[in-house]
């Protein structure tokens, strides 16, 4: 029993000290379990590249913005030449669209120059004969052989001819100029490229009906040889920022490239900012000075029309 | 002239009875428990309204001027980045979305999730402790990371959790589980999601603004203090700083607590019950105390006419007082780390005990030690030492 | 008797009183007592005459009012207290009516006590302890709990300890009071052997008039008063009974 006792008093000071202990394993799990602050985010972001600076977000576009190719009338598509991506020359066949009704009517006309042409043979053949006539009395010397009317007579009879013959051509060239509308609107169905570029979108294939609406166009052709970025400051920066400041951009996503830019343009006129974030709904949200830098495209890494970039433009005070 | 030999005797008047010696220690052992763990569970439970501070950890957190608290969102414009961005001394600035969504089980059951969307780039705000995937694999489509709890909270059988590559639905949009981590809880006791920043704003209603905070650091050589301030007068944005409770006029967990002190029950409730746990301690080993000394009061006057002097007694009192006081103290400890050790392998009841709890305990202890002292030595003192002849 | 024993302890002219005011009770008025060493002085009396009043002033726990207390030569009522205490400490042994032995603790630790306070270590002390322990006839005892031992027992457990530290004045209050009267026989029996000392001086308090026999001299007192101090020997025992 005092054994015992024993054993129980010395057991409470051995609690006691392990209960000390059991405090410290406490507070040192409690520690440990601490998130420690990261010294930098996961994937480090770039480095500030100016003291001071102007921060904004832009979108790549292609140099002196992109053209947007639409059939000039709606049609179908008989063939398309030409990929994405494929860089054109001013002129080059684009896209041809069916023209067989005015071909159709193309045949047409060319029958009627072949029947204008035929008139006014006529009408040469007959002033031809109407002049002979009227020479063959024109060399009686005495003129009393002759009947001064009957003269006069074959005198109008070659006037009258002569007119046929010029109505005849001038139905002629009525026949050709018909001809050439018709091919001058059938070349409208062959859509050339207006500039040289890239061909940055397509969004039709032959056999398909391609439409007029100038929301979906049949193709996009821009500048890939030198991109532009669009980049919305905040109006509350705009007195910042003038026509000699450096700026460089990193494409969203990508940190270890910088890409220099050179100013452009600003555009004047300060519009509300359309969000830049990919949701479907657009938000208007502020208003922004937009800002046009150009830059070439770098050669070590792809830079697409489109993408997203966060612009950093140094801020000289 | 006092020697060991009457702390000896002190000692062994103490352990004499054990019985008596163990309801002294109990006494104390019961008031050190009760103050520890009731202490402990407070601060757990005010650290969770900050979870998203250590679940998003980010030096500075720049929010909407009007923003008191980490859990309360006033949305930013997306341009508000780019102002903070231009701010001198900012080393980077990355968007924060935080929110709270509805989650659709595959049983057709809700759920509250905590969503946060992080900058797809660098991941500023990613959770630090992993524990299976990475965070770049948030890069796939629908990906997002979850925290430990959220493959409990989100498996519609609770019996089968989540794993990696599960699919569920926030907001009627698919997501799949590419990583796992481990997180606090939040004060709601929604699980955290972490997605990037443009798809977090897909997995949300659309709204007009939905920036909720722009996570800053400082350039190198700048303190966070500085930089905060600095981004305050430039933008008139509201700068926090995430260092730790009470480091700064500026941190956000410390304006975070006080702001559920000064506006929620929660924290009064709770500290009423921390005081009584604070005052029953006291009281329970301040009578345990003086009773002891009572009923010993009979040999300290037997000693004192044997010609023991005050000194002496006191100084026998006050060992057997600090004994008791630290063995109790030291049990006490050892049972609230038993409830500490089962609290956090649970992660219920919430328990975080700054080093200051145990410190300040003790202080208590030794308090109660010699509130309890002083009024035995008072008793011993004014003893007359011939109150031994009444029999 | 012998011609002129030296004079231990001796009181003069000692008044008391406790309480304030109306409430205010006179114990002692004017005592006048001597104690001479080598005697066991025995203080008879009914209860609240004032007689644990006077032995606490010549123990020097209480201080009177007025009068003046000379214990072997040293006058009590001009010493600090803190000098009294020491005093005590070193003269005086001490047994009381309740034994007042500490019951979480040994015999031989309670007998070590008084060592203790002069400031002896345990291991020093306990030697002595054990030596007085065996004078008592508890040498078999000694590392009992106070309380396993019967009410005698524990009564010479507290002469062993009132005696251990060889003090010169034995202060002893109702020695017999809690014992049956076999054991109390048997605790004044030895008590009056060890007491044959030269030197020593007891001053035994008591009511019970088995063990006047024990004493050397006895001294009546009623109503704060000393009545008489005989010998034994001329006591009138019938006339208090």
């Amino acid at each position: 029993m005092s054994i015992f006792l024993t054993i129980l008093r010395y057991l409470t000071i051995i609690l006691a000290i392990a209960g000390v202990g059991g405090i410290i394993v406490v507070s040192n799990t409690i520690k440990a379990a601490e998130s420690p602050m990261p010294a930098a985010p996961p994937q480090p972001p770039p480095a500030r590249p100016y003291e001071e600076m102007i921060a904004a977000n832009g979108i790549i576009e292609s140099f002196e913005e992109n053209v947007t190719v639409a059939a000039p009338a709606p049609g179908l598509v008989t063939s398309v030449p030409i990929k994405v991506g494929q860089t054109v020359k001013k002129g080059e066949l684009l896209f041809q669209l069916d023209d067989r009704d005015l071909a159709a009517q193309l045949l047409g006309s060319e029958a009627q120059i072949a029947q204008a042409d035929a008139a006014v043979q006529v009408a040469q053949a007959q002033l031809a004969g109407s002049q002979a006539m009227f020479d063959r009395l024109d060399k009686i010397d005495d003129k009393r052989a002759i009947i001064a009317e009957d003269l006069q007579s074959r005198k109008d009879e070659v006037n009258v001819a002569r007119t046929q013959v010029l109505a005849a051509e001038a139905q002629k060239k009525t026949a050709q100029a018909a001809k050439s509308s018709l091919e001058l609107l059938r070349e409208r169905l062959s859509v050339k490229a207006p500039r040289d570029g890239t061909i940055l979108q397509l969004h039709i294939r032959a056999g398909e009906w391609a439409g007029t609406d100038p929301k979906s166009p049949s193709l996009i052709l821009g500048r890939t040889d030198r991109l532009q970025a669009r980049v919305d400051i905040d109006e509350q920066n705009a007195v910042r920022i003038n026509k000699n400041q450096k700026a460089i951009a990193h494409i969203k996503g990508d940190r270890d490239h910088a890409i220099p830019l050179t100013l452009e343009y600003i555009e004047p006129y300060v519009v509300p900012k359309t969000s830049l974030t990919g949701a479907s709904t657009e938000r208007v949200d502020t208003r922004v000075l937009q800002v046009i830098f150009s830059f070439t495209p770098p050669t070590d890494f792809h830079v697409y029309v489109g993408q997203q970039v966060d612009v950093f433009i140094e801020d000289g005070k | 002239m006092i020697g060991a030999s009457m702390f000896r005797l002190a000692l062994k008047m103490l352990f004499g009875d054990t019985a008596k010696y163990l309801m002294l220690v109990f006494g104390v052992m019961f008031a050190t428990f009760l103050m520890t763990q009731q202490s402990s569970v407070f601060c757990g439970l005010m650290r969770w309204t900050t979870a998203i501070l250590k679940n998003a950890p980010a030096p500075i957190w720049v929010v909407e001027t009007e923003v008191r608290q980490v859990n309360q969102t006033i949305a930013m414009r997306d341009t508000d980045l780019g102002r903070v961005r231009s701010v001198s001394g900012v080393d980077w600035a990355m968007p924060l979305y935080s929110g709270v969504q509805n989650v659709r089980l595959e049983n057709g059951s809700l759920t509250v999730v905590q969503l946060l969307g992080i900058d797809s780039t660098t991941f500023a705000g990613a959770p630090t402790r992993m524990i299976e995937g990475s965070i770049e694999a948030l890069r796939q489509p629908n990906a997002v990371v979850v925290d430990d709890l959220a493959l409990k909270r989100l498996s519609p059988n609770p019996a089968v959790p989540l794993k990696m590559g599960s699919t569920f639905e926030i907001n009627d949009q698919e997501a799949r589980i590419v990583g796992i981590c481990h997180a606090m809880r939040s004060f709601t006791g929604g699980p955290f999601i972490w997605t990037t920043y443009e798809r977090a704003l897909s997995y949300s209603p659309p709204q007009r603004k939905m920036l909720s905070a722009i996570l800053v650091s400082p350039a190198a050589g700048k303190s966070v203090d500085e930089v905060a301030a600095t981004i305050e007068a430039e933008t008139g944005l509201k700068a926090y700083v995430n260092t730790g409770f009470k480091s700064s006029p500026r941190d956000f967990n410390t304006a975070t607590i006080f702001w559920y002190v000064k506006n929620t029950g929660i924290p009064i409730s709770f500290g009423t019950t921390v005081l009584v746990g604070l005052i029953v301690g006291i009281a329970i080993s301040c009578q345990t105390f003086y009773l002891f000394v009572l009923d010993n009061l009979k040999h300290y006057g037997a000693l004192k006419a044997m010609g023991a002097t005050n000194g002496k007694l006191c100084l026998m009192l006050l060992t057997q007082v600090s004994v008791v006081g630290m063995i109790g103290y030291g049990i006490g400890l050892g049972f609230a780390s038993l409830f500490g050790l089962a609290a956090i392998k649970n992660t219920q009841p919430p328990f975080f005990m700054p080093d200051i709890i145990p410190i300040g305990v003790l202080g208590v202890i030794i308090f109660i030690c010699l509130l309890a002292s002083l009024l035995g030595i008072l008793r011993v003192s004014l003893l007359d030492a011939a109150v031994v002849f009444r029999g | 008797m012998n011609a002129t024993p030296a004079i231990a302890a001796r009181a003069r002219s000692i008044t008391k009183s406790f309480g304030d005011g109306n409430s205010r009770i006179q114990v002692l008025h004017g005592v006048d007592l001597d104690a001479y060493e080598s005697e066991i002085l025995m203080l008879l009396g009914p209860s609240g005459c004032g007689k644990t009043t006077l032995i606490s002033i010549l123990a020097g726990t209480l201080t009177p009012d007025s009068g003046e207390v000379n214990v072997f030569g040293e006058d009590l009522h001009l010493m600090k207290k803190s000098a009294i205490t020491r005093f005590r400490a070193k003269q005086i042994g001490f047994i009381f009516q309740q034994f007042n032995l500490i019951p979480t603790i040994t015999c031989e630790e309670n007998v070590c006590v008084p060592l203790l306070i002069q400031g002896y270590s345990l291991s020093k002390a306990l030697p002595f302890a054990r030596k007085s322990l065996e004078q008592v006839g508890l040498g078999e005892h000694m590392k009992k709990r106070s309380n396993q031992l019967s009410g005698g027992q524990q009564q010479r457990v507290a002469i062993a300890r009132a005696l251990v530290h060889n003090p010169r004045l034995i202060i002893c209050d109702e020695p017999t009071a809690a014992l049956d009267a076999e054991n109390g026989k048997m605790v004044m029996e030895l008590f009056r052997d060890l007491m044959r000392q030269p030197g020593r001086c007891a001053i035994v308090v008591t009511h019970d008039h088995r063990i006047l026999p024990y004493s050397d001299r006895i001294a009546t007192m009623n109503d704060g008063r000393i009545l008489e101090s005989v010998p034994t020997s001329q006591f009138d025992f019938d006339h208090h009974r």
